[in-house]
């Protein structure tokens, strides 16, 4: 234990692990907050270059990158409606609408404080019961991933924002575009028409931002003479009541990110958009209605991305899976840092996880500090007139596309689908559904085959799974719950609105 | 600090200032294209092996993922670049199978070989809940009950060509279960949800190591020195040996018709970055073994890969054309 | 084209910022907009051109790479006729509204033509000198050919951020 403390304290007594974190936490920011430049990029990055320093400076800047990459994807969704990261999508919901009301500075502080609180609840699960967890997590099937998938196709419509059959649509547009490409497991061709550029497939990333930043841009130049609106930036930091009364709220929302996020293969974007569909369906009385900027809407999806950090790095550090994208980078580095990671990386180097979790924590801090004082500045970005930040907008979109696979086709998608996103948005199609339906589909249609396989393609088999394991069944009642709660019924007898 | 400052800003200004005063090559910085995404074997190859490489050039490879395809969109980037050698692919042993996999008309044939730097080799393992204790234990069951779950990484993946070695020397056939690489395979033979699944012994030898996986036998003829407890298969069942050695590898490659001046500079310069220490580290812990061919003999070897792998899965029915179709000559019995 | 103001039918009123709507709970729009049944047989033959391609992939079992493109191509059919079937039991679209102006408001209009030419030019003059004509022409545009000098200038400072940052830091062979 003694011991353990002793490893945890060796980035606070190092000035050059903290500058680096300090540094780390500043520019990941920035880095989450640009559509298109990710985490997992910086972090590979990173890894060149760090190849000559010593493992736990090349650490110390990575855990820094993570942690305020993840906060940055929040900032451009809230300001611009430009999710900087698919974790974000959730936080633009409610957070849009906010900044539109001019309360751009409220949305961000509040974000910032729930989400340091929540990289603190995933932290203390990942050093209290990081074990326990890894082990849980390897029971899950992929009928389990499957019904995952689903409840997340769940949330087609609730987060559309207008005629439900319509959401349903573009999400089911959007698993048929997810389909684009070679199968990963028979390698068939899939509408790729013999074109090498379609059979790489079509990335999500990119027609999120399409789909988000560029129709945003067309659809606001529909209104010309619309004039920014005014930011109130008084009362950023929420008072300690409101911090309390979205307290069980958070600690739900971080809990559950924190599982979503040790679950391997499944991340912070998956888990942001569970935790807001579970707000929207628990909270009875939201500060205002979910869709039009219900601080509760940006509660939860944010704790539960940042939960998801901390629950990343369960499965890395307790059994060399990767949680996710970054940790599968840092798995990476471990290893070209003459390190083993595996099952018996906490036995062999216990150093190791006591460093990561503290500097997780001071990424933390420092996120606090960096992410309150870079409010106001990120806030007036929105006050600039239109005609200006729009172009912008636009370019930056152009190269953040680019820069994910470094593919000029890339950059072709992203502006069909950013007109697409435009007509859609003309007819209230929503565009999210469909970026959901890309995201989802894939992770839909593998897990859905290989169970099948499983059952050696006997469809009672199938069925029967899902009754005889207990986490499938679990999963599986909660499914049959969400519909029932979308009916009248339920909603009358709960006296929810 | 001092030196992280100085390590910052010498790459910044190499970066910024990327002109070189040779006149011979390379005189600008190179370009490095990936054919596998962040963090997988073909990344950590490029990453670890790049930064020493660039010592000995003198000049800056820009490094960048370009997956897709089982790696044939980067193969493709390199093919349409010019043929200068400034243009850098680390791949694996996929282009191989481009052809009778029907991914592409790209093949090795179309690339010029820097180095094969790392290979692998291939560990049958099951979940230590299953009751196959050895090979012959698994053989068995398979012959007897055609129920058992293997795990695959797709049609032309390393796990899919050892089991087609299974079902032509044992006639056995198993259910498989499809998952998007060795990674998640492995997750999930160690949750149970698959029984076996043949693993690059880079992905598995920790597992194995911490009881987590069983390792049955690895597919060389001799043990390996990371898992001097699991038999090599030529010691079970001596017929694997037609086709040894066999596995998985990283190496660089640039366009073919690169002159060769440029080849040998190039060549030279990853050679040596094979013997910095640092890279034999990552080199043991990742659970590979130094190649190091260039030239003739590298292409010598790619040969050999690519007859052995491709009849294999031709013969296994996975193949959408005949090796033949190519001249693609039939592995030596 | 005529300046777009006063369009037909929806956007809030001008000059003022954007009041956020409830649309918690949906409620469904009496009038249909111009070209909502258009949008609905796009959908629709999205669906269908999905299904017809589908045929041709491998199926037979139900873990076939073919299941998921049907599922998916039947739904987005069935319910494209279902708002194809909705928005023709709603009222027609106001007269005066024509589809073209509808779709296309003349900022829209330029806006686009100017994002094709700029992935027409893109491969041609790169990365660095198309946007930054991209950026100008767009900016000045939007001003009305006022402030001319202010475009120019943010266009630059805009693209220096962004060529310092994806170049230099993050190593992006730019395009």
């Amino acid at each position: 234990m003694e011991q353990n403390l002793q490893y945890f304290l060796i980035p606070f007594l190092n000035w050059e692990m903290m500058l680096l974190i300090w540094v780390g936490v500043f520019a990941g920011i920035w880095v989450g907050a640009i559509p298109g430049l990710s985490v997992t990029m910086a972090a590979s990055l990173l890894i060149s270059f760090t190849f000559s320093w010593d493992i736990n400076s090349a650490l110390a800047l990575i855990c820094g990158v993570f942690v305020g990459g993840v906060y940055g994807g929040s900032i451009t969704a809230i300001l611009l409606n430009i999710p900087g990261a698919p974790a974000a999508i959730a936080t633009g919901i409610e957070g849009y609408p906010l900044a539109q009301r001019g309360e751009a500075g409220k949305a961000i502080g509040l974000c910032t404080t729930v989400s340091v609180f929540a990289s603190f609840v995933g932290i203390i699960v990942l050093a209290v019961a990081a074990p326990v967890i890894a082990n849980f997590s390897l029971k899950f099937a992929p009928r389990d991933f499957f019904l995952l998938a689903v409840m997340g196709i769940l949330l087609i419509g609730s987060i559309g924002g207008g005629d439900p059959v319509k959401g349903i649509t573009a999400g089911a547009i959007g698993i048929l575009i997810s389909m684009v490409g070679m199968d990963p497991s028979t390698g068939e061709m899939r509408y790729t028409f013999g074109n090498i550029y379609l059979m790489a497939g079509i990335s999500f990333v990119t027609a999120m931002i399409g789909l988000f930043g560029v129709s945003e841009a067309l659809t606001q130049f529909r209104q010309a003479g619309l004039k920014s609106p005014k930011q109130n930036l008084d009362r950023i930091i929420p008072s300690w009541a409101t911090f309390v009364k979205y307290l069980p709220l958070s600690i739900r929302s971080s809990l559950l990110g924190v599982f979503i996020g040790a679950l391997p293969g499944t991340g912070g974007d998956v888990a942001a958009l569970l935790a807001y569909d579970q707000a929207k369906r628990s909270v009875r009385n939201p500060s205002r209605p979910f869709g039009t900027g219900a601080y509760e809407g940006i509660v939860a999806p944010e704790t539960a991305n940042k939960g998801a950090i901390g629950g990343a790095f369960i499965p890395m550090l307790t059994l060399g899976i990767p949680g996710d994208a970054v940790t599968a980078i840092i798995i990476g580095a471990l290893y070209i840092h003459g390190l083993k990671p595996g099952p018996m990386l906490m036995i062999e180097t216990p150093h190791l996880f006591w460093m990561i979790v503290s500097c997780l924590s001071i990424s933390s801090i420092a996120l606090l500090v960096l992410g309150l004082i870079s409010v106001k500045p990120f806030a007036k970005i929105i006050e600039i007139p239109k005609e200006i930040i729009m172009p912008v907008v636009i370019i930056l979109s152009v190269i953040g596309t680019y820069a994910i696979q470094n593919s000029v086709v890339d950059i072709f998608y992203m502006i069909g689908f950013g007109i697409i996103g435009y007509f859609m948005r003309l007819y209230g199609y929503a565009t999210g559904p469909m970026v959901l339906g890309l995201i989802l589909g894939p992770m839909l249609d593998a897990n859905y085959r290989r169970t099948m396989q499983g059952a050696e393609d006997q469809f009672l088999p199938f069925l029967q799974g899902f009754v005889t394991s207990p986490i499938s069944l679990f999963l599986t009642l909660a499914i049959v719950f969400l519909v029932f709660s979308q009916t009248a019924v339920y909603r009358r007898w709960r006296g929810i609105q | 600090m001092k030196r992280t400052f100085i390590g910052i800003l010498s790459v910044l200004l190499l970066v910024v200032f990327a002109v070189s005063a040779f006149a011979a090559f390379p005189e600008k910085s190179l370009q490095g294209v990936i054919m596998w995404g962040a963090g997988g074997g073909t990344d950590n190859f490029a990453r670890a092996i790049t930064p020493i490489a660039e010592k000995n050039l003198g000049q800056n490879i820009v490094l960048q993922n370009k997956p897709g395809a089982s790696g044939a969109v980067a193969t493709t980037v390199l093919v349409n670049s010019p043929a200068d050698g400034y243009t850098l692919l680390y791949g694996a042993e996929n282009p191989a199978n481009y052809r009778v996999l029907g991914l592409s008309e790209l093949s090795f044939h179309d690339l010029q070989p820097i180095l094969i730097g790392v290979e692998g080799a291939v560990v049958i393992c099951v979940n230590p809940e299953t009751p196959y204790q050895t090979m012959e234990d698994l053989v068995e069951a398979a012959k007897a009950d055609k129920k058992i779950k293997m795990g695959n990484s797709g049609v032309g993946g390393l796990p899919y060509v050892a089991g087609a070695m299974m079902k032509g020397i044992h006639g056995i056939d198993f259910n498989y279960i499809q998952f998007d690489g060795d990674g998640p395979g492995a997750t999930a033979l160690m949750g149970g949800h698959v029984a076996v699944m043949p693993l690059a012994l880079s992905t598995s030898v920790e597992y194995i190591r911490s009881g987590r996986l069983r390792g049955l036998a690895v597919l060389t003829t001799k043990r390996v020195p990371q898992l001097p407890d699991v038999p090599a298969i030529t010691e079970i069942y001596p017929e694997y040996a037609q086709f040894l050695p066999w596995g998985p590898f990283y190496g660089v490659f640039v366009k073919k018709g690169t002159p060769d001046d440029v080849v040998e500079t190039l060549s030279s310069a990853f050679s040596k970055a094979m013997d910095d220490p640092r890279f034999e580290e990552y080199v043991k812990n990742s659970g590979g073994f130094k190649n190091g061919a260039t030239g003739a003999e590298a292409v010598q070897f790619l040969e050999k890969f690519e007859s052995t792998a491709s009849w294999l899965i031709y013969n296994a029915g996975g193949a959408k054309k005949s090796p033949a179709d190519f001249n693609i000559p039939e592995p030596k019995k | 084209m005529e300046e777009p103001k006063g369009m037909a039918g929806n956007g809030p009123a001008q000059g003022t910022s954007l009041p956020a709507k409830d649309i918690s709970k949906y409620v469904p729009e009496t009038r249909r907009k111009p070209g909502e049944l258009g949008i609905a047989l796009v959908a629709f033959l999205i669906g269908a051109l999905g299904y017809y391609f589908a045929l041709g992939m491998t199926s037979g079992k139900f873990s076939s790479p073919s299941v998921f493109p049907k599922l998916a191509s039947a739904l987005i059919m069935a319910l494209s006729a279902f708002n194809f079937v909705k928005a023709l039991h709603r009222d027609k679209p106001e007269e005066s509204s024509s589809l073209g102006r509808y779709l296309f408001p003349a900022d829209v209009v330029v806006i686009l033509l100017l994002l094709v030419a700029y992935c027409v030019v893109l491969p041609r003059l790169h990365f660095i000198a198309s946007s930054y004509l991209f950026m100008v022409l767009a900016m000045v545009y939007l001003q009305r050919g006022k402030k001319i000098l202010r475009a120019v200038l943010v266009s630059a400072l805009a693209l220096a951020v962004l060529v310092a940052v994806f170049r230099y830091l993050f190593l992006v062979i730019l395009p």
